[in-house]
């Protein structure tokens, strides 16, 4: 699968660096590892960061899971059975750290009185994409559906990668692709509708 | 809109969820708390060295088993056989059985059991 990384990763030649940093990172001294960490870290944060903005919506969350991420793949980094495939690894990792984010705030509200209950879901008004009508389309969508559609076309996820970390059946992940397909198609098409006939009015 | 274009316009559209706008830059902070962990243990084998290792585990014992069995001419099994209700090629399966079997049983099992201990 190729991600939209950065630029500066689409090439075989940058994955092959990605693999060596990956190798300097796990072996030599501190300093090196640190040192070759660093440049993982500059080159995924964006992504990293970005997908959990649009997921989040919350920006200042979406800081403290991309620290919490590559922190823990700093620990993990001796698992890492292949080292080229870094960025995919580390783009399930941020899945995983949002997930667990997203449950223990669920249980949190559980066990709060409902006055002083926290916003397990965040804001849907606030605006993550600098796309204005997407941000519209996010709007329409159920929570669920967001993060489905964020995680597929923003981040080339695949169904099956999401209904594997969130523990659901392939056929509800496509479902709610479906469902939320069909309100932006709608949106869409009357957004489209809306513009012609201003565009026929001006003509006329 | 049929299907497809439908796909294209939200995976332009969704494109922009890529560049929010707000660069931040978070690798000082990041760097500044992994230098504070603990320094990350050398590096162990995978699990494809580990099934490496196996594989020549497996393939020692079988050795084993066949000098075994062969060291067993010169054993006196008919005398062994005589005091066991069994004939003598009896005799050299069950021996070489109780034997191999765990042993191969335990080899196998190694690969299983890291897969378990990894996840």
């Amino acid at each position: 699968m190729i991600l939209s990384f950065p630029a500066s990763v689409n090439s075989p030649e940058d994955e092959t660096a990605d693999a060596e940093l990956v190798l300097r990172a796990r072996q030599g001294t501190l300093p090196e590892r640190h040192t070759a960490y660093t440049v993982l870290v500059t080159r995924y944060q964006g992504f990293v960061r970005s997908m959990l903005l649009g997921l989040t919506r919350q920006p200042a969350l979406a800081d403290d899971l991309t620290q919490d991420t590559f922190l823990t793949a700093w620990q993990k980094l001796n698992t890492l059975v292949e080292p080229e495939k870094f960025g995919g690894w580390l783009k399930q990792l941020a899945y995983r750290h949002f997930l667990h984010n997203y449950r223990r705030k669920q249980t949190e509200q559980k066990h709060q009185p409902e006055a002083e209950a926290v916003d397990v879901v965040a804001d849907t008004q606030e605006s993550v994409a600098t796309d204005a009508q997407l941000n519209e389309l996010l709007a329409l969508c159920t929570p669920l559906e967001r993060e489905i559609m964020v995680l597929c076309y923003g981040f080339e996820f695949t169904l099956k990668e999401i209904a594997d970390s969130r523990g659901m059946a392939l056929g509800t992940v496509k479902s709610h692709v479906h469902r939320a397909k069909m309100k932006m198609q709608k949106q869409l098409e009357q957004t489209q509708t809306g513009a012609d006939e201003t565009g026929s009015k001006n003509h006329g | 809109m049929d299907n497809k274009e439908l796909d294209k316009v939200l995976k332009n559209k969704f494109q922009s969820l890529q560049h929010p706008g707000d660069d931040v830059n978070l690798v000082r902070e990041i760097m500044a708390q992994v230098e504070t962990l603990p320094q990350i243990e050398a590096e162990p084998l995978g699990p494809s060295s580990r099934i490496g290792l196996n594989w020549i585990l497996l393939l020692a014992v079988l050795i084993g088993g066949a000098v075994f069995a062969l060291s067993l001419q010169s054993f006196p099994l008919e005398q062994f056989t005589q005091l066991l209700p069994v004939n003598l090629l009896g005799g050299y399966t069950a021996i070489a059985a109780a034997l191999i079997v765990p042993l191969i049983a335990v080899a196998g099992l190694m690969p299983v059991a890291w897969l378990m201990l990894e996840d």
